[in-house]
């Protein structure tokens, strides 16, 4: 395991390099002069723009940028907001703390609903369960986040008043959100471990354990369900990851700080430091992602070591 | 008798919280939370002009003026007293004694000085468009309660400009932490101070204990009746509204009409409505882009929309609130220096094709005019839906092809500048119609300037230039009055309904009240029934 591990983890540390480049780069791939762009909304004099490109280091040589980039990022410092002269690095920690708990609540909801849902509805196929599952699914992957949202609100904090409707004071204001944003990843996972099940259950070597005398329960838990998690770990993985960084209409349904909303934020302020700074960060949360989804795939399937 | 039941409900669920006022006694303590619809940027005067930093920022920073909104003039606030010279260059301020800073420090006139001279200093690249750049000379000391300040020329709009832009920071504070980081640790003289800042969630501010200069247009003295405010910044509309019904918050920002309608008579709530003087819902016409540059075809757009059908489908539940009402030409109403002389376009699609078949612009065969192989296309962007649709379709009957954008507000600076767009919008809450001179004076075109009609016209430049310098009030309104009549003859601009603020409180909310903007809530005289 160890040599797979550390060959993976070289490769995730070139992945992250290259990204350090390109985002280093981003600036100059955006037609028009950066520092117009992004006073487009004030008006500013020449000596003012001369002073934002010399701030951004836009008036030295390129590799000079990006060494000093290079030093910059690898020092934790990815320089202040255009917009609100915050350190990057502040905003950073105050939103991660916010997404990373949504992303978790949203996966744990997609995980304990979805996974049962799916063996259930494999295990009891064409029956009410398993009807009652693919609904659940094709609603939940089928509405939109925004709408999903709303709805909750409205039922759940205004009629009802059992939640608030917004904000991230506590645990009790992360249930609505985390519903919304882990109904997709519920659905998505139920429809796929039903799928991936039904053709286990069908392999041979679920009939010799059968035949062997053991019981169902251990029969689908044992041998059925571990071979069919799979690709259930890489589309969870997946979702994991779009989690991150997709939540941001939750986030802005539900009022919460997060890293998306940073990003969109930096986007359509020109913030380009802010923007650097948040794709940074997501790329190496992805990574890492990836690297645990690596090492999991190798856990449940040692040929994959090997290979 | 169906009407009367109707005027019976109103009275009963307008005039009950209403008599209740009157009779209970402001009551002192409790939390007022306030939906923002948007993040502040920094809370600094001079680094912010964003509303939702302005919304909180006046309660932490006291002006050295204020203008009344009753009668639309300026009154003292940390200035008791002013002396204008002759020849309108220099302003003399005599200020209020026993003012102190939240930080303990005195606030002086080398305090003033301090704050005119952060405002100039090229360095600390102000963001105050307000302001009187260009014009601001120095700043005199002359005794601890007396300041002086120099402008290179005279600048009518400059009283305004104090009562708004110029507010009082903490030179202490200031240099605690340095410019760039001031504006996330404010020190000023507000009713309120500062207490913390979570990005992206809310700001709070606590009461002054020692606010004792509260100007006379208030009801009351002495500090603030809330004991804390927080400022949550929640996006969505929807749950703006929904925090409000949940009881989560007191007032909400930025209603929706849908949301205004169903709630605006549930005696839970109660509308807030401020009313913006200043640059409506102005849209700048590119005049050096075709076909827009064909002044037959601008005057034909402001005939041929209907103002009042737009208001009332899109904003149709504020109208009886005297909100989002048609607008006809570059001020609102409530704005001082208003002509309504210069409302000459009516609706009249008749006069708007004659106009158009006169200019030689003749209707083809899919019902859009063309003329020399041009058709009459027109590229109209916005930042939200609602008047685009109205537009395309009122303009098509002129036979006019709108072509809708519906972007961000950069995008759509954006966009007008490079010549993409021939309308982009404009609204600009002002309560001096020097703002004009910002989207109409000719050295704001081109650059980094807001003059997206692109105009150069020597004659308006003049009556910008004269209204900015003329310190009679009288002569001053004259100026004004003859510049909208010529912008609007000319029309250089598409003006289409007022853009105010629409608010909802919550019922137990006393005494909340707006600023002369229409947009700044005054928190002070707020109080919150049980």
């Amino acid at each position: 395991m160890a040599p797979f591990i550390s060959y993976r983890l070289l490769h995730s540390a070139i992945v992250v390099t290259g990204v350090l480049v390109l985002v280093s780069l981003m600036i100059h791939l955006v037609p028009g002069d950066p520092a117009q762009l992004m006073v487009g909304d004030a008006p500013v004099s020449a000596a003012q723009l001369r002073l934002i490109r010399h701030s951004l280091g836009l008036d030295r040589p390129l590799y000079q940028q990006l060494a000093d980039d290079a030093r910059r990022f690898a020092a934790g410092d990815l320089g202040r907001s255009l917009r609100s002269g915050r350190p990057i690095i502040d905003d950073l920690r105050a939103a991660l703390p916010s997404t990373l708990s949504l992303a978790l609540a949203a996966m744990a909801f997609g995980l304990l609903v979805g996974m049962p849902a799916g063996v259930l509805a494999s295990v009891r196929r064409g029956g009410w369960i398993d009807t009652a599952v693919t609904a659940f699914a094709v609603v939940g992957i089928s509405l939109p986040s925004f709408w999903t949202g709303i709805l909750l609100i409205v039922v759940f904090a205004i009629q009802l008043g059992w939640f608030p409707t917004s904000g991230q004071a506590g645990l009790r204001a992360l249930v609505l959100p985390a519903l919304t944003l882990g109904w997709y990843p519920a659905g998505a996972l139920a429809r796929v471990l039903r799928s991936s099940m039904l053709e286990v259950l069908r392999k041979d070597y679920v009939g010799v354990a059968r035949a062997k005398g053991l019981r169902e329960r251990v029969v689908v838990a044992r041998h059925a369900l571990r071979n069919a998690l799979l690709p259930t770990v890489t589309l969870g993985s997946v979702q994991f990851g779009t989690l991150l960084s997709g939540a941001i209409v939750t986030e802005t349904v539900f009022a919460r700080d997060g890293i998306g909303r940073l990003v969109v934020d930096g986007i359509l302020q020109r913030d380009f430091p802010v923007v650097q700074g948040v794709v940074l960060l997501i790329a190496v949360i992805y990574t890492l992602v990836n690297l645990i989804t690596d090492v999991m795939y190798a856990w449940l399937d040692p040929r994959i070591r090997f290979s | 008798m169906r009407r009367l039941l109707l005027l019976f409900v109103l009275l009963v669920v307008l005039g009950l919280p209403g008599l209740g006022f009157t009779a209970a006694p402001p009551r002192q303590g409790g939390a007022l939370v306030y939906a923002l619809d948007g993040s502040p940027d920094r809370l600094d005067p001079n680094l912010s002009g964003l509303r939702p930093a302005q919304i909180v920022f006046f309660q932490i920073f006291d002006p050295l003026v204020v203008r009344d909104p009753k009668d639309n003039t300026i009154k003292p606030w940390l200035a008791t007293s002013w002396t204008v010279s002759p020849d309108g260059k220099t302003y003399t301020f005599r200020l209020r004694t026993g003012v102190r800073f939240h930080d303990g420090t005195a606030f002086d006139a080398a305090a003033v000085k301090f704050n005119f001279d952060r405002t100039h200093n090229p360095a600390l690249g102000a963001r105050c468009g307000g302001c009187a750049v260009g014009f601001y000379e120095s700043a005199d000391v002359v005794s601890p309660t007396t300041v002086r300040i120099h402008l290179k020329s005279p600048w009518a709009p400059f009283l305004d400009a104090a009562s708004l832009f110029y507010r009082m920071t903490s030179p202490a504070g200031v240099r605690k932490v340095g410019d760039q980081d001031f504006g996330r640790y404010p020190v000023g003289t507000g009713p309120f101070r500062f207490v913390e800042w979570a990005p992206n969630d809310h700001v709070t501010l606590d009461r002054n204990p020692d606010y004792n200069w509260a100007p006379s247009l208030f009801t009351h003295q002495g500090p603030a009746y809330i004991d804390r405010v927080t400022f949550r910044i929640i996006r969505e509309p929807s749950t703006r509204v929904g925090a409000l019904q949940s009881g989560e918050l007191q007032v909400t920002t930025a209603v929706s009409p849908q949301d205004f309608q169903r709630l605006a008579r549930d005696p839970r709530f109660r509308p807030i409505v401020g009313l913006a003087p200043g640059s409506p819902y102005n849209w700048a016409i590119n005049v050096t882009k075709a076909p827009t540059d064909d002044l037959a075809v601008r005057q034909a757009m402001e005939w041929g929309i209907n103002r009042d059908l737009i208001a009332r489908v899109v904003y149709g539940p504020f109208q009886s609130y005297g909100a989002y009402r048609p607008a006809y030409t570059l001020l609102s109403p409530v704005t001082w220096g208003y002509d309504k002389g210069s409302e000459l376009y009516r609706y009249n699609p008749a006069k708007a094709r004659e106009v158009l078949d006169a200019a030689g612009w003749k209707v083809g065969p899919d019902g859009v005019r063309a003329k020399g192989g041009q058709r009459l296309v027109i590229v109209f962007n916005a930042w939200e839906h609602g008047i685009p649709e109205l537009v395309q379709s009122e303009l098509r009957n002129i036979g006019m092809d709108v072509k809708i954008g519906i972007y961000d507000a950069l995008t759509v600076n954006e966009d007008q500048r490079k010549g993409e767009s021939h309308l982009s919008p404009l609204p600009g809450a002002r309560t001096d119609p020097d703002v004009l001179s910002a989207f109409l004076h000719s050295r704001n075109a081109g650059g980094g300037g807001f003059n997206f009609s692109f105009i150069k016209d020597p004659a308006l430049d003049r009556l910008f230039d004269e209204g900015a310098t003329e310190v009679n009030t009288a002569k001053r309104r004259q100026i004004y009055a003859e510049a909208e009549r010529y912008a609007m003859e000319k029309a250089y601009m598409l003006p289409i309904t007022t853009r105010d603020n629409v608010s909802l409180e919550s019922a137990k909310v006393q005494g909340l009240r707006f600023d002369a903007t229409g947009f700044f809530p005054w928190l002070y005289d707020t109080w919150l029934a049980p």
